[in-house]
């Protein structure tokens, strides 16, 4: 594969890709905040 | 009105809104539309038409079908006044026409599907296959009949049991197969050179306005924003639902998708190509009757040349037929949201549109010049139905829009004000150049362009549209006091 080709997967795959799995994560992580805050709520 | 489902979790709404954008655009149409526009260099628009048209779309119909509780009809009258129902009832009508012919191209993915498995696509010639199928009436009714009526079962069941049932296993099934067919491309001999051929950017193709416009056709048309599907999915969502995060993850999920599926095409037909002496890149940028070129003609033949190719043509229709199928199941869903809103139960909601969408499907199944005329009307018709969306938030007033109605408790993130600037400005500019760039294109290629019943004329665009909206327009009163239960 050429130089260009090379980085531009590279830059299109992280950015794409990258997005989406950020994304998620960031979700991911929201929804455990939320369930853990449900627990304390439900304790007091 | 009957009580109302709720997408069980999260997770439930995320599965159900990416299948509702991973279709069979993203597998059929995104690496030929790559392949026409310079590779690489289309990745540029399509990626900056994402956040100019999709994202903003797809967060504006979570919000009104999360605030309103309605499908696109009533979600409308709701949000703006009951002068403006028709306005959904365009965006409505728009994606049911749609899904009339969606039905057929899940039909025709089907019985790949099983010729694939019967062995019936080895060692043929593609386009005379498919000429033999289409031109036999019986099967395309008969496969179109078995498409409409799974998504109709499924969705029978309702929200939960349904729809959220199928696609938990169409999504990540959908996912696993590509990524197979992925694995699998990337191992033959000269595959490099189709990764080579799709990221290699021709920089110069970046000052071609084609390059551009069609990058945010194919961004309107995949995502699956402007449609009124995902405002149908908000309708289900729960109070404390996230709706800024959830549309990121979609419209990012689509995108790659279709960069997953073009990693697993340019490979396999850059390395098997040359195999049947034809030139890799003429194979994926050609249309072929009713857009089937490489799908249909070109991936039967090159997959039989190497071993195990019956097993991926199979798996090939596999995934094409499930990402149709949860794209379906959204249309289906959206067009019996409308009919329940009217008051009727799921159930009979359901079998009207069942019998409905089989009826007026079979022009499409008999016709590849119906098909084609549906999907080119329709199809710029979606154009029209983000525009009308946004115009919505517009005369609802885009800042009250984004402060009360998205920046909403329950968001993980909120939306920024450049939310309001896409959607006041760069959107009807977006419309307006798409729209005039399209027609445009429809002048050149016939003499007949103002002909209503030429297949691809701008009078066919315009004799339908007018028809939809003027009627829409004589019943608005009408509809919005049924849906409302109101004598005003």
């Amino acid at each position: 594969m050429e130089t260009d080709a090379v980085l531009m997967m590279m830059l299109s795959l992280g950015l794409i890709w990258g997005g989406f799995f950020y994304t998620l994560r960031l979700a991911i992580k929201k929804e455990q905040l939320k369930q853990q805050l449900n627990k304390h709520e439900k304790i007091s | 009105m009957e009580q109302k489902e709720y997408f069980s979790s999260r997770w439930a709404l995320l599965l159900a809104a990416l299948g509702m954008a991973i279709g069979t655009g993203n597998i059929w149409r995104f690496p030929r539309i790559v392949a026409q526009n310079g590779g690489a260099v289309f990745l540029i628009p399509w990626v900056i038409f994402l956040f100019l048209w999709s994202i903003p779309l797809l967060i504006t119909e979570l919000s009104i079908g999360k605030s309103t509780r309605l499908g696109p009809v009533g979600a409308f009258g709701k949000l703006i006044g009951k002068k403006y129902c028709w306005m959904g009832g365009f965006v409505g009508f728009c994606t049911m026409a749609i899904m009339f012919y969606y039905s057929v191209v899940m039909g025709w993915c089907v019985k790949y599907f099983f010729a694939a498995i019967a062995g019936d696509l080895n060692n043929i010639n593609g386009l005379e296959f498919w000429n033999k199928f289409s031109a036999g009436q019986f099967q395309p009714i008969l496969f179109h009949f078995i498409a409409i009526s799974i998504g109709a079962i499924i969705l029978f069941k309702g929200v939960v049991k349904g729809l959220e049932r199928a696609n938990k296993i169409l999504i990540p099934s959908l996912v696993a197969l590509i990524i197979i067919g992925a694995l699998r491309a990337l191992t033959l001999d000269g595959a490099a050179s189709g990764l080579n051929f799709l990221f290699n950017p021709e920089w110069k193709q970046l000052l071609n306005h084609q390059v551009w416009l069609n990058a945010l056709t194919q961004s309107a048309w995949s995502t699956g924003a402007g449609w009124g599907l995902l405002l149908t999915y908000g309708v289900y969502m729960k109070k404390r639902e996230d709706i800024v995060l959830n549309s990121f993850i979609t419209g990012f999920g689509n995108n790659s998708a279709s960069l997953l599926v073009g990693i697993m095409i340019f490979p396999a037909v850059f390395a098997l190509a040359p195999q049947m002496n034809v030139v890799a890149e003429e194979i994926i940028s050609e249309v072929g009757p009713a857009n089937t070129g490489m799908a249909f003609i070109w991936i039967p033949v090159l997959f039989s040349k190497f071993s195990g190719g019956q097993f991926f043509t199979a798996i090939f229709f596999l995934a094409l037929s499930f990402a149709a199928l949860s794209s379906l199941l959204a249309m289906i869903e959206m067009v019996t949201r409308i009919l329940m809103d009217i008051g009727l139960s799921r159930q009979k909601s359901i079998v009207m549109v069942w019998f409905t969408g089989f009826l007026l499907g079979i022009p499409s199944a008999i016709s590849l010049s119906f098909f084609g005329n549906q999907d080119w009307a329709w199809g710029i018709g979606l154009m029209v139905s983000g525009f009308l969306f946004a115009s919505a938030v517009k005369i609802y007033g885009a800042k009250n829009f984004r402060e009360k109605i998205i920046n909403q408790l329950g968001n993980d993130i909120n939306i920024g004000k450049w939310y309001e600037i896409v959607i006041k400005y760069i959107i009807p500019i977006e419309f307006a150049v798409l729209i005039i760039w399209w027609f445009w294109q429809s002048i050149s290629w016939s003499k007949n362009w103002w002909n209503p019943f030429d297949t691809y004329s701008l009078g066919t665009c315009l004799f339908q549209w007018l028809i939809v909206i003027i009627v829409f327009l004589i019943f608005n009163k009408k509809i919005y006091r049924k849906i409302f239960r109101t004598d005003n």
